[in-house]
């Protein structure tokens, strides 16, 4: 019990040095598009550690990006939505459309 | 159309050529997202010719920036967004709408828990296997659905950020927005995403008492 409340003043301490959650939870989103300058990754890290909310807020938002790459990857073998393609007569009328539009016959 | 007068000195035989290889080149993606969009095939066709219609007469302001492909998504953008424009009701189709309405209903605005996370809005532990293909068949389902229900601005920065996998710069050049404005679209989107899936999706453990 006395680690508990040790812990729990020193997270207080930390509170006021480590970013809060709402700036951690934008930080774990900017950190799936680009390197974090050392200072903010150092406190998405630590504050990370210490509050379980920020934990799997991050770790979520990890995993739909993992599980969307794994669909993606996965899906060459059908799976409509991710393989949809235009059909061979939607290209000839596009393609067909075009040249009625071709400006060169003028 | 007739513009065939002052084209004189711009080889429309090349341009013509461009097009069909637009067509066959990004032809899939274009169509792909356009469905995603309006949800049936002759509108998505529609949408893919008039871009490269479009593309093709304003082939000149194409100015290397961006890649031809991530250029020709800037322009179906703009047609996706006419075409809801016409069609739907109320959307928000300006970015400083959603940038401004900076009220983040996840976290505590005021008191001693300013900054932390609302208690309905904690995340709560999932119980995922990313390994068990049942699961990533439901994932997918209910990710479509949740990115459905977004504002059509935020669900085109995550398409486009992760089921298209373009990087920043594009994505800011094909919607014309600031690198600042997509974080923190990225951000909205990314956060109404977890908290749709969770609520639809998930198996949640019920959490022990903070």
């Amino acid at each position: 019990m006395k680690e508990y409340k040790a812990m729990k003043s020193l997270s207080k301490i930390m509170n006021y040095v480590l970013p809060d959650c709402k700036e951690v939870a934008e930080l774990s989103s900017n950190s799936l598009d680009e390197i974090l300058p050392f200072k903010k990754r150092l406190g998405l890290k630590l504050h990370i550690i210490m509050c379980k909310f920020c934990r799997r807020n991050n770790e979520q938002l990890y995993l739909i990006r993992e599980l969307i790459r794994k669909k993606l990857s996965s899906s060459e073998n059908g799976s409509t939505e991710v393989n949809r393609r235009l059909s061979e007569e939607s290209r000839q009328r596009i393609a067909s459309l075009l040249k009625s539009n071709d400006i060169s016959h003028s | 159309m007739g513009s065939g007068m002052t084209e004189l000195n711009s080889k429309p035989e090349k341009k013509i050529l461009n097009a069909e290889r637009w067509l066959e080149l990004y032809g899939d993606i274009l169509y792909r997202y356009s469905f995603r969009y309006v949800k049936d095939k002759q509108s998505a066709e529609d949408l893919v010719s008039e871009t490269l219609l479009a593309g093709l007469k304003a082939q000149s302001s194409f100015a290397g920036q961006s890649t031809e492909q991530t250029w020709l998504i800037g322009i179906l953008n703009n047609k996706i967004m006419d075409h809801f424009r016409k069609s739907k009701r109320e959307i928000s189709f300006d970015e400083a709408d959603i940038i401004s309405n900076n009220v983040d209903e996840d976290f505590a605005q005021s008191g001693p828990d300013l900054g932390n996370w609302k208690p309905n809005r904690r995340p709560a532990e999932w119980m995922v296997d990313a390994a068990d293909p049942v699961e990533l068949k439901e994932f997918w389902l209910y990710l479509n659905k949740c990115i459905e229900g977004l504002d059509i601005r935020l669900s085109m920065v995550f398409v486009l950020r992760e089921l298209e996998e373009m990087d920043s710069k594009n994505i800011c050049n094909v919607l014309s927005i600031s690198p600042t404005n997509l974080r923190v679209m990225l951000y909205r989107a990314r956060k109404q995403l977890r908290f749709c899936l969770e609520k639809n999706w998930i198996r949640t453990l019920p959490d022990d008492k903070e």
